[in-house]
């Protein structure tokens, strides 16, 4: 860990890492399939992959990450609903609090010499997570804009799941990053720093904490703005085959337009312990 | 210390459709690249791709490497160097949806 990362982990950190040093693990989500990329569900197949970026503008060469010179970048394809995602994979070793942090940004494709503020739709953390009984998966997103409507800037959780899909006796599989079935953060309204061009990025602090016993929220945090886990659900769905233990996290940003939309992610930690 | 790599899958069973290009990827960080094009589903007609570069991942050129897949063929691979900061190919294809590819880029420190 690096000490100017502004983390603020519990006592045992599982992962720390910084995209100065590679993609260390983070990768392409891809939907289930058996027998034949066809068995993908349509809205999963065309996710698009995690690089990394030095973050160069055309109009003021390359600014560098947050705490080096390389972020992970996703980056949609400049068509609507188009989502680019990428998660790591791990288990967990004791059902206790668990901390994810990171230093997010997120901007549209500079294409155009406007503002551009309402082409990002939306970007967001994920968990996916499951235990003896149940699979979970809390999902946020920071809603920025929806349609042709004027900015939202609305953090949102997923509680409902899709139906599951069963591709066969041991695989399903579920669309669960879609646009649909988000509920409102209650006073979840942020209005975070977009800096007036698409070429300025300014960095965002991120932070989950959730139980991995209770399989509940405890806080969430955005910069100044830190809201109960209380009043928030995560997808819960009985137990999957095969996925116990199941740790990963994830991020993801969807196009409200026919413009690339961009997530930076400049360093995740992830870490587990007691809280308080 | 162990030089960097990764390999990004740009398409997966995209079909030849017409004259397009794959999506920008950002590569500063690499020496090399390799773009692998395999095709899933073979085509009748040669394909031509040629490589493009950008140094800010809005204006594109020529990078001066271009290749074409025969007819028929199953893939083929371009190597390619001195590419700045992105990466993308042209490809020009048949107007049919029945041909795929799938497109892989290895990229190296």
């Amino acid at each position: 860990m690096n000490a100017a990362d502004g983390f603020e982990p519990l006592s045992q950190i599982l992962l720390d890492d910084d995209f100065d040093r590679g993609l260390q693990g983070w990768t392409l989500l891809t939907g289930n399939y058996e027998g034949s990329l066809d068995t993908i569900l349509p809205e999963q197949r065309d996710f698009r992959p995690p690089m990394l970026s030095n973050l160069t503008m055309w109009d003021t060469g390359t600014a560098g990450s947050l705490h080096g010179s390389y972020a992970m970048k996703l980056a949609t394809r400049a068509r609507r609903d188009s989502i680019a995602v990428a998660l790591k994979r791990l288990t967990f070793r004791r059902a206790q609090p668990i901390r994810v942090e990171g230093w997010v940004t997120s901007k549209p494709e500079a294409t155009s010499m406007t503002l551009s503020d309402r082409d990002v739709r939306s970007f967001g953390i994920f968990l996916d997570l499951q235990d003896d009984e149940h699979r979970v998966m809390p999902h946020l997103r920071f809603l920025n804009a929806d349609g042709d409507g004027p900015p939202r800037h609305q953090w949102q959780y997923k509680a409902s799941p899709r139906r599951a899909q069963t591709i066969s006796s041991e695989t399903r599989t579920h669309f669960h990053l879609g646009n649909d079935q988000w509920t409102d953060v209650p006073d979840g309204r942020q209005d975070l720093c977009y800096n007036e061009l698409a070429t300025k990025q300014n960095w965002h602090y991120l932070r989950v904490d959730f139980d991995l016993a209770t399989m509940r929220y405890l806080e969430f945090q955005c910069n100044d703005r830190v809201w109960s886990g209380a009043s928030l659900e995560p997808l819960t769905m009985p137990a999957w085959p095969n996925l116990r233990g199941m740790l990963n996290v994830g991020f993801w940003v969807d196009a409200n337009t026919d413009s690339r939309s961009f997530l930076y992610v400049d360093s995740v930690m992830l870490s587990t312990g007691v809280i308080g | 210390m162990i030089r960097e790599s990764h390999t990004a899958i740009l398409e997966r069973h995209a079909d030849f459709s017409g004259t397009h290009h794959t999506e920008p990827y950002e590569c500063a960080w690499a020496g090399e690249a390799t773009a692998f094009l395999y095709a899933v589903v073979p085509c009748p007609d040669p394909i031509a791709l040629e490589v493009e570069v950008s140094a800010d991942g809005r204006r594109w050129l020529p990078h001066g490497t271009s290749a074409v897949l025969p007819a028929g063929a199953e893939g083929i691979r371009v190597p390619i160097s001195h590419f700045g900061g992105w990466l993308r190919l042209r490809i020009d294809g048949p107007d049919a949806t029945a041909f795929k590819y799938d497109l892989y880029l290895v990229l190296k420190q």
